[in-house]
Parts: structure tokens; sequence; C-alpha cells
């Protein structure tokens, strides 16, 4: 699951804009798996650089904290990630249905 | 006890691994050492880190690039200077107690001083807003208290591009997604490691050959008058 957390967090953002500690929860409450400070803003920050995010300043009572929403680009490696992982899943569909005959050696 | 110093140099001087050892030895406790002594000297955990964001480097006035090597130094909270850029303290700290290992440079703005002691409101200089940090730990936090303080910022590390290096070599050992070792970086350690021991191994075939040729020639320093205090190796009695 952690291989494809930029996919994932992509998506979450494709339903609806963010702040990072939504982020967080979502993932949690999803896939069962808590993600470390240390591993979530530094991969939101690098998602920033690479033009998938963009993120704006909301204050809120006097603090500020940071949403994060998708940008085309984002959009863009959304849809071939996404295609790449379907890619992958038809084939090993198709080797388990092949599976079989390469049993016989046993 | 003389005696066994004796002893071990002794060894040392004829086995060429035990030497190797030693010298490897010495070099990671000197390391170590020093490490040690500018931590103490600097009390703090961390004196020197790499800056990875660029949330201190706004685009007209940057203070702490991306790749920046600074030095930070443990003071005491009551010399921690609160205001906005540029006179306000910049420190490092832990934002979550709960994941210490997560450290975050920004500026103080503003400080509380109550029963409890000094907190403080950082903000990235390049940040719309102060800094509030999610409830990971438990409460969300809009302020930082004393104990978090990791250190005050002192200054650069003049040395260009090694930050970056740092960033450079850690981003090709860990996987920036998931922060976990990648193969790629696993599989560099494991060569140099086995290019280590090949020379280890390599080495010692190399060196004999040319004592052996000596020996076995039977060449032996011959005394000339005005140098004989250079030659400090005992001609073989018995020969070869």
């Amino acid at each position: 699951m952690k291989n494809h957390l930029d996919l994932i967090i992509l998506r979450l953002l494709k339903s609806k804009p963010r702040w990072g500690y939504e982020v967080n929860l979502e993932i949690r409450d999803r896939f069962k798996v808590y993600l470390s400070a240390g591993t979530l803003y530094p991969l939101l920050h690098s998602m920033e650089e690479k033009g998938y995010l963009q993120a704006v300043w909301e204050a809120e009572g006097g603090r500020g904290r940071k949403v994060y929403r998708i940008t085309p680009r984002g959009e863009e490696f959304l849809t071939a990630g996404a295609r790449a992982a379907e890619e992958f899943l038809r084939r090993i569909q198709y080797e388990a249905e092949i599976g079989p005959f390469q049993q016989k050696h046993a | 006890m003389s005696t066994y110093i004796r002893k071990f140099w002794k060894f040392i001087k004829r086995n060429e691994t035990a030497r190797g050892l030693l010298l490897v030895g010495i070099v990671i406790l000197g390391a170590l050492a020093v490490w040690g002594g500018v931590r103490l000297a600097l009390s703090t955990e961390y004196p020197v880190l790499v800056v990875s964001s660029g949330s201190m480097c706004p685009p007209t006035n940057c203070v702490l690039p991306i790749g920046s090597l600074i030095v930070i130094r443990g003071q005491d909270p009551s010399t921690i200077v609160a205001a906005p850029p540029p006179s306000g303290s910049i420190i490092v700290f832990r934002p979550y107690v709960c994941e210490p290992d997560y450290l975050v440079v920004h500026r103080v703005i503003n400080e509380v001083k109550d029963s409890n002691g000094y907190s403080f409101v950082t903000k990235g200089d390049n940040n719309g807003g102060s800094d509030s940090w999610d409830a990971r730990c438990g409460t969300a936090l809009t302020m930082i208290s004393s104990s978090q303080v990791v250190g005050v910022y002192q200054g650069m590390v003049p040395v260009p591009y090694l930050g970056s290096a740092i960033l450079g070599i850690r981003s090709f050992m860990y996987d920036d997604t998931t922060g976990q070792p990648r193969p790629e970086g696993i599989l560099v350690i494991v060569i140099l490691i086995v290019a280590l021991f090949a020379f280890e191994v390599i080495e010692p075939s190399k060196k004999p050959k040319p004592e052996a040729s000596t020996s076995s020639s039977n060449v032996q320093p011959i005394p000339i008058q005005g140098h004989i205090s250079s030659v400090e190796e005992f001609p073989n009695p018995g020969g070869a």
C-alpha cells in the first residue's frame, strides 16, 4: 500500500481539497495505516514541488494551515498511475489463470 | 602492565590485519569523540542539521535555502527572541513529542511565559500563517513549549553543496514516498563493504613478495660510513 501512497493521496485530494492531517486521518480510516509526520509532510512537499499539488494557506482562528488541492498535472499523473495499476492487476489475473498448466511439473 | 603494552605493540607491528583493525577503531573512536565533543560544547543533541524544505526561504529574502547546513546551540529559553523577521530567533524544535525524529526549523514570532515556563508561537518566513500542529500526539497545538526546543540557529556551515549532497544521498538511500531504504541504496552499501574486505584480502598477498625476495637473495644492509644510523634493521644472522 505504501508504494502507491502518492496515488492514494492524489485520489483523496481529487475528491476534495484537504489539509495534511485530514489526509492522514482518511488514510488511517480507509487503509488502517498510520503515517508519521516524517513520512506524510515531506511527501506532500515533494508532490507540491513536482507540481502535482497546490498548497494554499488558510487562516483559521489566527493560525494558519496548508490546504492541498490536486493540479491538472497531478490528475495526469493519477490517471497514468491508475492505468499502470490496472495493467498490473490484469497481468496477475492472467498469470493466475494459466497457473494450473505450470503446476503439472509438481 | 608495560610488558603487555610492549607485547601488544609487537603484535600490532607484525600483524597487518590487526594493524588495519586498530586503525579503523582509532578512526571510529576519534570521529565519535569529535561528535560527542561538539554535542557537549553546543549543548544540543543535533548540533548540525540540513534544511530540507523551503519554509524559511521566501523568494525575496531567503534565510535558509534548501540544502543549508546549519549549526544550532542549546540555549536558555529566556534568551530566545520573539519578533517578526529578521530579528526573531530561528529555532529547531520537535512539534510532535510522540514523533521525536521529526524536526522543524522556524522563526519565533511570539512568546508566552506562565507557570509552566516559556511557550513559543513559530512561523516559517515563507509560510502564509503561524504554525499549528495536528492532533497526532493527542491534542492539536499552536505553541511550542521550551522542552520541545532542540536548539537555536547560530549560523551556516560555509561549505557549498555539502548539505545538498547529504540530501541527495538521503533521497538515494531512502524512498521518498515510504521512508524505507531503497534496494539501490542497500546494494551500494553492500558493494562498499565487500570492496573494503576485498582490499583487505588482496593487499596482504602483495606485500610479502618484496620481503621474500630480499631475504632469499640475501641482501643485507651494507654499512656505509656516515649512514649507519639510518639503517635500523638487524642483518639476519642466519641468512635465509
